[in-house]
């Protein structure tokens, strides 16, 4: 079963840059694509993804407060939030909703661990 | 693949992530009497390093040079025999 | 004897064994505010009997100890693990000092250092308490006095203040991509690091979650804390820091560092133990054969029995490992004579050495680093008296007047190496064959078959000498064949490298422990024999042909090398072997390859080797017996010796 990636960045330019990243690493997976935490959510009612990528800094809801309403709704999903600069408030609240941090510009180096911790959750859930 | 078994062998080699562990689990539990073969390692992830110290089975080969195998192997080596090379 | 002394010595021993007590008690919780009082007033008493002795030393050291035991008590303050150990010490001291009493009536002359260091230490350990008390909660200075006490050679070898760390990564950490090696890693100035298991134990096969992580990681760090921290930025919760300060380890007294572990237990009691571990290890190999016996009938069955007894064997490991380790102790204590000896060794001899010490922090078996004090002064003795030339010579030679001779401690899996190096005049081997034959040793023919190496060796036999001049401190060649007995005796092993003109090196191979022994069974004439793995170089399977006649005997080509092959059997007087296929187990003697033919190879048993006795002791070429799971007796043969 092939393994479906949200992408939720309001910059296209970034959504492309984190799709290819992950095109790279893994090219069979699925990706979904969403500008803003609305239509993120909306997104979901129609399709459920296994991962969840996020950039931080949106208009409107940030990334962690979408990060904290996916874990609501799919809890055992694996987030991680991007962002070029992390501060420490962040941290604080990424790591209580359990969200992973993968470093702005997405390169594959850099989604290349959270990626693969991911698909140990996938390999533990399935089996 | 990363983990292998020969004979009674169980080689790790190259660069080991977190799923080897699972592998080199199930490796030692089908050979409890087996070895691990670590001489090939280039990076080992915390989820097999600690298979290897909770399970302790003879560890042999010579560890990767990096910065922190000093210190990880140092334990896993000195727990096991150093088999033929002895004098 | 003085009835007043006499009394003193009574009284003073008792207090030191209440005291002693009354410590232990509170390193096992420190709230014990009764053992607090005992303590207190047992070593305020320990003065006050000093004092009628006027040994001033051992008032002021019993008074700073009294000082921190009243202070905890006023303060209704914790002492913790390490602040206890350094008390532990201040009363070993005393003891010590009793004993010196005793014999001689005073106290050692430098009683006054000896108590300003203690002393020291206590303050360190009290600065801790502050330290701990300063960052948090009682589990906290928990780790770090484990941490300390765990690395105390690289505390002790700082310049400036390290920073300890601990850090527990959460159990799903591995499902967001995290690995905390790959987080240590970026640690900067990392000196220490262990991996524990976060309940305290690891897990057994079973429970065990791959992909749960289940350790924790403990280092010590040269950075400050702040550069530490700044590792584990992404894990602010999951770590915990504190400021180690270096403490000296002191000269004289490295016991008290050793004492740090607050138990101090009689040796025989440990012998016990490993005793009564022997017997669990005898009766655990008889598992096996009852494992094939039921996979006879009932393979399912056979292979859970083989799985348990995988678990029992990996338990027994873990509790043999710890039991070795309780009897491991660092060689600088044995060994922290030897610079100031070899100094003194050298101004005797008009010589001028630079003496250097590597490794000395190396734990092994204390068995093992008494034996060792004695062959090592006296190699290093004949470095200095036979290989450093006098200043004048050397500068002639155009080498510094100073002598370089260096000792050095290395560890290799289960053996240490240990080497002693000069840079001095070399031994020449046409010398030594010279010598040999002159003293009736060898015939010339005899000595001209020896290549170089073979001849270096010659220093080992007994009554051997070269040195021109019988020195007051070499004695009468007295020595290198004593040296190689007594590493013999550690199931060592020595060899000898030398260039004329340039220095000698001796490489010794040790043994870090000497409880269980691995064993690896041979067949031999339908029987079947142990051989320890520390005598086997490697084991080779050939094909007979590849088998030359070389004079009277055999000899096989391995890796480039021709070696003498002979039969095992008709050592032992049995009929030699037979098959299309040799087997043969490689062994040194004398620091020569030699191959030995056996029928077969069994398996491999970790097993407690018993000394021979009764007939067995007088039998050439047995070093012991080891009793086997199924209750027979496996003779286990001296391979150097049966080839010899």
């Amino acid at each position: 079963m092939p393994v479906t990636v949200l992408i939720v960045d309001d910059s296209k330019l970034a959504r492309i840059v984190a799709g290819k990243a992950l095109a790279e690493l893994q090219p069979d997976w699925r990706k979904l694509e969403a500008g803003s935490a609305a239509h993120a959510l909306d997104v979901i009612a129609e399709q459920t993804p296994d991962i969840a990528l996020i950039d931080f800094n949106m208009a409107g809801k940030d990334g962690l407060e979408l990060a904290a309403e996916l874990r609501v709704l799919l809890p055992e999903m694996p987030v991680a939030i991007i962002t070029a600069n992390i501060q420490d408030e962040i941290i604080a609240r990424a790591r209580e909703i359990g969200a992973a941090f993968v470093a702005k510009p997405v390169t594959a180096d850099a989604l290349e661990p959270f990626l693969s911790g991911a698909a140990l959750r996938l390999r533990s859930q399935r089996a | 693949m990363t983990v292998r078994v020969e004979g009674r062998t169980i080689v790790l080699e190259g660069r080991c992530p977190a799923g080897d562990a699972e592998d080199l689990l199930g490796a030692l539990g089908d050979h409890p009497q087996g070895r691990v073969d670590i001489g090939g390692v280039v990076k080992l992830h915390m989820a097999v390093l600690q298979v290897l110290l909770a399970l302790r089975p003879p560890v042999t080969g010579r560890p990767p040079v990096g910065p922190l195998s000093q210190d990880i192997f140092r334990s896993l080596i000195s727990g096991s025999d150093s088999d033929a090379e002895c004098f | 004897m003085d009835e007043l002394l006499e009394q003193f010595l009574i009284e003073g021993r008792e207090l030191v064994a209440e005291a002693s007590k009354d410590l232990s008690a509170l390193a096992r919780d420190p709230q014990a505010a009764e053992a607090l009082d005992g303590a207190f007033r047992a070593i305020h008493t320990l003065k006050g009997s000093f004092a009628v002795f006027a040994l001033a030393p051992a008032e002021k050291l019993l008074h700073a100890a009294e000082d921190v035991l009243d202070r905890a008590r006023r303060q209704a303050s914790l002492l913790d693990a390490a602040a206890v150990a350094g008390l532990v010490a201040c009363l070993d001291q005393t003891d010590r000092w009793i004993d010196d009493v005793e014999r001689s009536g005073a106290l050692p002359t430098a009683a006054e250092e000896m108590a300003d260091r203690a002393i020291a230490l206590l303050a360190a350990s009290a600065h801790a308490v502050a330290a701990g008390m300063m960052t948090g909660t009682a589990a906290h200075t928990d780790w770090l006095a484990a941490l300390t006490a765990r690395e105390t050679g690289a505390i002790a070898q700082a310049a400036a203040p390290l920073t300890a760390f601990r850090y527990t990564p959460d159990a799903d950490c591995f499902f967001r991509g995290e690995d905390p090696l790959g987080v240590v890693e970026r640690v900067p100035a990392l000196i220490a690091l262990a991996v524990l298991p976060t309940g305290g134990a690891w897990p057994a096969i079973a429970d065990m979650e791959p992909f749960a992580c289940f350790s924790i990681i403990e280092g010590l760090s040269g950075a400050s804390e702040a550069e530490v921290r700044a590792a584990f930025r992404l894990q602010p919760s999951q770590i915990t820091l504190a400021t180690v300060e270096p403490r000296p380890v002191p000269q004289d007294s490295g016991e008290a560092v050793r004492d740090k572990a607050i138990l101090r237990v009689d040796a025989a009691r440990i012998d016990a133990l490993a005793d009564g571990l022997g017997d669990l290890i005898v009766a655990i190999n008889g598992l096996a054969p009852l494992a094939d016996e039921v996979g006879s009938v009932n393979r399912a069955l056979a292979a859970r029995l083989r799985a348990a007894q995988a678990d029992i064997e990996r338990a027994t490991g873990t509790l043999s490992r710890n039991l070795t380790r309780v009897r491991l102790v660092p060689l600088e204590t044995t060994l922290r004579r030897l610079p100031r000896v070899a100094r003194q060794i050298a101004q005797g001899l008009g010589k001028e050495i630079a003496f250097t010490l590597v490794g000395e922090t190396i734990e092994v078996d204390k068995q093992v680093a008494d034996g060792l004090f004695e062959p090592l002064l006296h190699i290093v003795r004949n470095a200095i008296d036979h290989g450093v030339e006098p200043p004048e010579v050397r500068r002639q030679k155009g080498k510094d007047a100073k002598g370089q001779v260096t000792l050095t401690f290395q560890r290799q899996g289960d053996a240490i190496t240990s080497t002693v190096s000069d840079d001095g005049a070399g031994i020449d081997p046409a010398r030594l064959r010279a010598s040999a034959v002159e003293r009736g040793l060898l015939s010339q023919e005899g000595a001209d078959a020896l290549d170089d190496a073979a001849a270096l060796r010659l220093i080992f036999r007994a009554g051997f000498s070269t040195a021109s001049s019988v020195t007051e401190i070499s004695g009468r060649g007295v020595g290198m064949d004593a040296v190689q007995a007594a590493i013999a005796r550690l199931r060592g092993s020595v060899e000898i490298e030398s260039r004329p003109g340039a220095g000698t090196r001796f490489r010794i191979r040790l043994p870090v422990t000497a409880l269980t022994t691995r064993l690896l069974v041979i067949e031999v004439a339908g029987e079947r024999y142990g051989v320890s793995l520390e005598q086997v170089a490697e084991t080779v399977r050939i094909d007979e042909a590849a088998l030359m006649p070389v004079g009277r005997g055999l000899a096989c080509v391995l890796r480039d090398r021709t070696i003498p092959v002979l039969d095992l059997a008709v050592l032992l007087n049995a009929p030699p072997a037979r098959g299309r296929h040799a087997k043969l187990v490689v062994t040194y003697v004398d620091g020569n390859p030699v191959a030995l033919r056996v029928d077969g190879f069994g398996e491999r048993i970790d097993t407690v080797l018993r000394p021979p006795r009764g007939i067995l002791a007088a039998a050439p070429g047995v070093i012991g017996s080891a009793v086997l799971g199924d209750g027979g007796v496996l003779l286990v043969l001296d391979l150097p010796e049966l080839a010899a």
